[in-house]
């Protein structure tokens, strides 16, 4: 079996009460060409845990290694530039502007280069179905689930290998999230990604090749085959 | 450089904020400007008043000092009160020359004589309403003898006679021949008046006799070298006394005019008058002039600056208040920016999360806070530089009127106070300098050359600058201590 793309090693976390932490001694490897789901109640944890995973946050105990790498001494914020692609619930998108310079602004801070840039960010957004004219419009003006189809895009476009999104589906209709669990499955199985969902859908988790349930601080891992 | 392309859209997409922060900082550079532009306008004008009024100072018997001293003495003998005064010696003169700011001085020695071989102007006979009390005020140059003495020719003695008042004033000019000049000191030589010169057939290179009036053995050949044309219609005292008549005055070097009055007098002179590189420098001069051995107690400075101060008083309370203006308005303006900024915080907050998310750099983040506030700045600084001059001449000039109105006031009233107001004028004596002034109130400076300069525009420009980096910075540092975790998990 190849190393790990992520491993969280001996992590602990509290926000308040160190002698009552929101876990403790967790050793999760995350590895690449899998789409992991983490379920549980509503504060379990599940999006201080993502937090961790995206680099977002410094776990309080352990460390969380990237490809071997300590991501606490390469830094969050070069780790969140270089690897991660960051998807929440509320979609995460840079109101003022188009869903066009959202997806522009985003290779360029992560300095992805590719020829011919509009097209190439074009033809990316028509594949998940939005169009041109839509691509050129004010984010805001677009339905949730355009919305987060542009904000998937935009982790596409930029290419990390590491995915994490926090409920990416919870505003969406049915229909509409089967559609973009598909394209998480596609992120991780053909571009050969790592990718971490956070869901309260049974049916989503089931999706996925590996589900981690977290309650009281413990973790279980379901392998689906 | 994508946070410069960020900066741009979101100024784009938000026309209204965009504008109404355009708006504020145009107006804060209105007033800046025009501040600015007050100041300098203001600074010029004192500055070419001062150029052209200069100042000078000059050095005197302090009479009212002498006076109490010898009262003083004399109150123990019975004879009448004398007045002698002490001349200044011509060292003390000198050493108070030798101090910096001194741009050229000149002597006075004034005398009276009699003419001996020419006929002076006769003064015409006519009755005059003048009471004879006013003949009191006898012309400077008897002040030492005392009491009333009848000559023909009043004898002033000068060092140049091009700065003696009457010529520097432009009330007198050489028209034939040459001035009295410095080298002319000891030697017997003669400027007279153009009417005197005809009425006797008299030209340059002639001589002419007097006589002392004091002491009518004392006599003296002079050298005409130079004939001047005078303006001077005179006193009303020079219908009753000859020498008063202008036509009657002649200027010579102060060595015969000491000769004139007499051997006590030999190497001092009556008042010594000081010209200034620079009317400001006259407070500095005054001072390092006390730290002299001259005797203070006898002798006095007298600052000839009332013109200088009436004319620049307002000017300078313009310049006060302009720079006020820059001040307050450029706090108050950074102020109201930077809140305005902070307002508008919450929608930041959630896109600087969202940009720290996918990894931007935080000074990259600043960068583009602080470049949306500085574009503002610039279009705000060139708005103001095409409306500033017209809206700060209105504003200086308008500011200018009511200190000049305010000014004029108080110098009325000063003036009503009578002549004990008016202040010392130097030679002219009091009664001079209180007419002066009331005919003249209007010489203050009363409009200002309002133009903005590119120097103002760069002062300008680091101002705008300034203002906006800080209201850029303010609220950047607040959004920048916050983590991406709690700004976009709270969003929720
Ligand atoms: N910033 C915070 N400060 C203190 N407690 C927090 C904070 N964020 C979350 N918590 C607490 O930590 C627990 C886990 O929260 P969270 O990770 O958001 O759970 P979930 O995403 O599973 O609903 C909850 O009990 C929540 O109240
Ligand atoms: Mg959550």
């Amino acid at each position: 079996m190849t190393a790990p793309l992520l491993a969280f090693k001996n992590v602990g976390y509290w926000y308040t009460d160190k002698q009552n932490p929101l876990f403790q001694s967790v050793n999760i490897d995350f590895y690449k060409n899998t789409f992991y789901t983490i379920t549980g109640t509503s504060g379990s944890g599940k999006t201080t845990f993502l937090s961790l995973a995206g680099g977002l946050d410094r776990a309080k105990e352990g460390d969380i290694e990237y490809d071997g790498k300590s991501i606490r001494k390469m830094g969050l914020g070069n780790f969140r530039h270089d690897y991660v692609s960051i998807i929440f619930q509320s979609y995460n998108l840079i109101p003022y502007m188009t869903a066009y310079q959202n997806i522009a602004s985003a290779m360029a801070i992560t300095s992805k280069k590719v020829e011919n840039q509009e097209d190439y960010i074009l033809k990316m957004l028509a594949k998940v179905g939005i169009s041109e004219e839509q691509a050129k419009q004010r984010v805001l003006t677009l339905s949730g689930g355009q919305q987060q189809r542009v904000a998937i895009t935009r982790a596409f476009c930029c290419d990390n290998d590491l995915i994490v999104a926090d409920e990416p589906t919870g505003n969406l209709d049915d229909k509409t999230s089967k559609e973009i669990v598909k394209l998480f499955t596609d992120l991780a199985h053909q571009e050969n990604k790592c990718v971490i969902m956070v869901t309260h859908d049974p049916q989503i988790a089931a999706q996925s090749d590996v589900t981690i349930q977290l309650s009281n601080g413990s973790f279980r891992m379901l392998q689906h085959v | 450089m994508n946070f410069l392309k960020r900066a741009f859209w979101s100024m784009k997409a938000k026309k209204g904020k965009t504008l109404l922060q355009l708006v504020i900082f145009t107006v804060i550079c209105v007033f800046v400007l025009s501040g600015l532009t007050i100041q300098s306008a203001a600074k010029a004008s004192s500055e070419l008043a001062r150029q052209e009024l200069g100042g000078s100072v000059t050095l005197q018997v302090d009479r009212e000092a002498a006076m109490e001293k010898q009262q003083s003495e004399q109150s123990e003998s019975d004879g009448p009160p004398q007045f002698t005064s002490t001349p200044i010696s011509l060292d003390d003169a000198e050493s108070i020359a030798a101090l910096d700011h001194v741009k050229s001085y000149n002597y006075s020695v004034s005398a009276s004589a009699n003419a001996e071989d020419f006929d002076n102007i006769e003064s015409s006979t006519s009755t005059d309403d003048s009471s004879d009390t006013e003949s009191d005020q006898a012309p400077g140059g008897d002040q030492g003898r005392g009491g009333m003495v009848q000559a023909d020719l009043t004898v002033n003695g000068t060092l140049t006679s091009d700065e003696a008042e009457s010529f520097s004033d432009g009330e007198a000019e050489i028209v034939d021949g040459r001035g009295i000049e410095e080298s002319d000191a000891g030697s017997n030589v003669a400027v007279i008046e153009q009417t005197l010169a005809e009425e006797n057939d008299l030209e340059v290179g002639d001589t002419i006799n007097i006589s002392s009036a004091s002491d009518e053995d004392t006599t003296q050949e002079l050298e005409i070298v130079g004939i001047y044309e005078t303006s001077s219609a005179g006193s009303d005292q020079a219908m009753n006394f000859s020498f008063l008549n202008p036509y009657n005055t002649i200027y010579v070097p102060y060595t015969a005019a000491n000769t004139l009055k007499g051997e006590d007098y030999t190497d001092t002179v009556e008042s010594v008058t000081y010209q200034m590189d620079d009317a400001e420098n006259i407070d500095a001069f005054i001072a390092a002039a006390e730290k002299t051995d001259v005797d203070f107690d006898v002798y006095q400075l007298d600052a000839n600056d009332d013109l200088y101060q009436q004319m620049v008083g307002p000017i300078e309370n313009v310049a006060s208040f302009a720079k006020n203006i820059v001040y307050l308005v450029t706090i108050a303006g950074a102020v109201i920016l930077a809140l305005i900024v902070m307002l508008s915080i919450r929608e930041r907050k959630y896109e600087m999360g969202v940009l720290m998310a996918i990894g931007e750099k935080k000074w990259k983040l600043a960068g583009q806070f602080i470049t949306e506030i500085v574009v503002i700045a610039i279009v705000a600084v060139g708005l103001s530089s095409i409306f500033g001059n017209p809206i700060a001449n209105v504003l200086g000039n308008q500011l200018l009127d009511q200190q000049t109105t305010a000014s004029a006031e108080t110098t009325t009233t000063s003036m009503q106070q009578g002549p004990g107001g008016g202040g010392p004028m130097g030679g002219g004596g009091p009664g001079q300098a209180v007419s002066d002034a009331f005919s003249q109130p209007s010489e203050a400076i009363s409009s200002l050359n309002i133009n903005v300069t590119w120097e103002n525009i760069l002062i300008l420009g680091g101002i705008g600058l300034a203002v906006a980096i800080i209201a850029a910075l303010i609220p950047s540092i607040s959004i920048l201590r916050l983590q991406p975790k709690n700004i976009l998990t709270k969003q929720e």
